[in-house]
């Protein structure tokens, strides 16, 4: 298996499914669609890693590993295959829900097609306010829970992330969406807290150029020097986090 | 520059034409300003200018009209002061006769003639434009001489930004370029003998600075008998070693650091303060290296230019005419004392390492060097140039004025801080 296959299935597995969380919240038409299931689903990879989307009382969860039962478990052979079905070319081998597997092709796509309309932007799209601030959310949410795996995975951020010390970053985008994520030595965790707790905080001016900045389309040199984007604190923390940031999109279509 | 005698207050300052200046350039330029004089490592950003109109003595004014005293002199290029007259006439009569031709000038060879006479260990000197140029050459020689491949450089420690000076883990950076480079570590000498074991008969030299110079952390002295340890391991195993003293070479030791520190190097790597700001840089060593180094083919089409080379004569004998390496020192120990003083004062405590004549300051109260970013960043507003991740430099230029203004400027920071 190579490595780009393994670190492609951590990032759609911890990262891009993640974003269904805030789906059911920020999409009226899923928020409707969602508000009576009660269901989870497990994504298991052969000798790989493992996933599970719970479903409960309008509100959506999304794990790493397996909740206690599961009522749908969707098994792929290895990380290729599951990474085909996320690009649509493939389909998994359900192992237990026969019964929801239904369910599963008229009801859930239409979760999964939504995602994947949030995910793939286009200019037209983010002209729109509400697009563009779901767009960004997910941006954010998919770069910093993929973060970890690429760090673990990737030759180069495997070096970055020897190189990290103790520390944690908020990032936050004003009026806008925010992170933080705790730091040490070949570790990196999406955490909760704020800008009193981090020892560094990076602001980003607006909710434009935060999609643009996690979109990898901004110089980050030029957008700190025309305050764009602020940091403050030990913003080494920043240039190593930004190394891992930037090897992301090697790994996500 | 504004201060009024009673109440010690200074109007900040704002960088209305910087600004514009650099919306203009991140047009045609990458990143705007690119490097070390990139604004992104100055927090916040706001509160430096990035484009400077003139510079005299210790002092220099930006784009705006804002002046400022200058405690990073370039970033180390500036020991004697901008715009030194004795400096720029020497340059000015150079430059009437020759600077690049077709040949090498008189120039040349006097300058090599004065290094020889001034650097302990100087047999013989080779001149180039940057730091890395002759970091990098050293390299080179030292692989020539010893027919080995790998080197040692100590994390923390910057040798320029040549592939093999950088991590392989950034940007344009191969791992292959990493592939012959073993990381160190500062002062640890158990480390350095087990790197060495575990890599017999393959080491050609050993690069680091005199002292460990870091940025965002407290700068690190060597501890006693480190480098004397070190020169006997070095020499015991057929290492080269090479210091890189373009950060320190001519503030703290006009003979060679390695003097301070007591002990004796093969290679030692020149640049910034050596020309008071004009371009050059230069590779000194011992005769045991000298025909190596010959043999090592190694130009570049203004490396001949003479001007540079007439600067680096009278800034090196204005240094020694001067005494200017003690004055420096005895006016970094003052700006230490008065700050820590001051920060006393306010309730801080004001941690000072390295030399005093490059020193690394840092507000210890707060490890996340938040309060220190804002301290720096509200001197600078006011007209004394800090930063807040990086070593100051000192140069002979700086005055009692200057450092009365400075603690002027910095007591109202403090107060600032406050608010």
């Amino acid at each position: 298996m190579s490595i780009e296959e393994k670190i492609k299935a951590g990032v759609n597995l911890y990262a891009v499914i993640k974003n269904i969380e805030q789906l059911v919240i920020l999409d009226p038409e899923i928020k409707e669609l969602v508000k009576s299931w009660n269901i989870s689903i497990e994504f298991r990879v052969k000798n790989g890693p493992v996933a599970s989307v719970k479903f409960h009382d309008g509100k959506c969860e999304v794990i790493k590993g397996k909740f206690s039962k599961t009522n749908v478990v969707l098994f792929f052979m290895s990380e290729a295959h599951l990474n085909k079905m996320f690009d649509g070319n493939a389909n998994p081998i359900p192992l237990k829900g026969f019964t929801k597997l239904g369910f599963l092709d008229k009801e859930f796509s239409k979760v999964t097609d939504k995602l994947e309309y949030y995910l793939k932007p286009t200019p037209e799209l983010l002209s729109d306010p509400n697009y563009l601030n779901i767009n960004t959310i997910f941006t954010l949410t998919t770069a910093m829970n993929a973060l970890p795996v690429v760090m673990k995975y990737d030759p180069k951020s495997k070096l970055t992330g020897s190189h990290l010390t103790k520390g944690s970053l908020f990032i936050n985008v004003e009026n806008g969406p925010s992170a933080f994520v705790n730091t040490d030595a070949n570790y990196i965790e999406v955490a909760v807290g704020n800008s009193e707790t981090a020892t560094c905080e990076m602001t980003i001016k607006n909710i434009s150029i935060a999609n643009k900045f996690f979109s990898g389309e901004v110089d980050i040199f030029s957008a700190l020097a025309k305050q764009d984007i602020k940091i403050v604190g030990q913003t080494y923390l920043l240039d190593n986090i930004g190394l891992i940031l930037d090897r992301i999109p090697i790994y996500v279509n | 520059m504004e201060a009024t005698k009673t109440k010690k207050t200074f109007k900040k300052y704002d960088y209305k034409k910087s600004n514009e200046l650099f919306e203009r350039a991140v047009e045609v330029i990458p990143n705007g300003i690119y490097g070390h004089f990139s604004p992104a490592p100055l927090v916040p950003v706001s509160a430096y200018p990035f484009y400077i109109e003139s510079a005299k003595g210790s002092r220099m004014t930006d784009v705006d009209g804002n002046e400022f005293i200058d405690y990073m002199c370039g970033y180390g290029p500036m020991v004697v002061g901008y715009k030194n007259e004795i400096i720029d006439k020497a340059v000015l009569e150079q430059m009437q006769k020759v600077d690049t031709a077709t040949g090498a000038t008189e120039a040349m060879v006097e300058l090599a003639e004065e290094l020889v006479n001034t650097i302990t260990i100087a047999d013989w000197a080779f001149f180039a434009k940057n730091g890395n140029d002759v970091t990098s050459y050293a390299l080179m020689a030292a692989r020539e001489h010893t027919q080995r491949k790998k080197v040692i450089r100590l994390k923390g420690g910057y040798h320029g930004v040549h592939p093999w000076t950088q991590s392989p883990d950034h940007p344009g950076i191969m791992f292959d370029d990493a592939q012959n480079i073993i990381m160190g570590k500062w002062n640890d000498i158990d480390d350095l003998k087990k790197i060495i074991k575990e890599n017999k008969n393959e080491i050609a030299g050993l690069i680091s600075s005199p002292y460990h110079h870091t940025i965002f952390f407290d700068n690190e002295m060597p501890d006693d008998g480190y480098w004397q340890e070190v020169e006997k391991i070095c020499r015991k195993e057929g290492i080269v070693l090479i210091i890189d003293e373009v950060r320190t070479g001519f503030r703290i030791n006009i003979n060679g650091a390695n003097e301070t520190f007591g002990f004796k190097p093969d290679l030692i790597c020149y640049s910034k303060a050596m020309a008071n700001g004009y371009p050059i840089s230069a590779l000194v060593g011992t005769n045991e290296l000298k025909s190596s180094v010959s043999k090592v083919f190694y130009t570049g089409s203004f490396w001949f230019s003479a001007t540079p080379m007439v600067a680096s004569l009278e800034t090196i004998k204005y240094l020694k005419a001067n005494d200017g390496v003690s004055k420096i020192y005895d006016y970094g120990k003052k700006l230490e004392k008065g700050l820590v003083q001051l920060a006393n004062s306010h309730g801080y405590d004001l941690k000072v390492t390295g030399h005093s004549a490059m020193p690394y300051y840092r507000i210890t109260d707060d490890p996340t060097l938040k309060l220190h970013q804002r301290w720096c960043a509200e001197c600078t507003q006011r007209g004394a140039y800090f930063t807040s991740h990086h070593n100051w430099f000192v140069s002979t230029a700086h005055t009692e004025e200057d450092l009365k203004l400075t603690l002027d400027i910095a007591d109202d920071a403090f107060n600032a801080l406050k608010l």
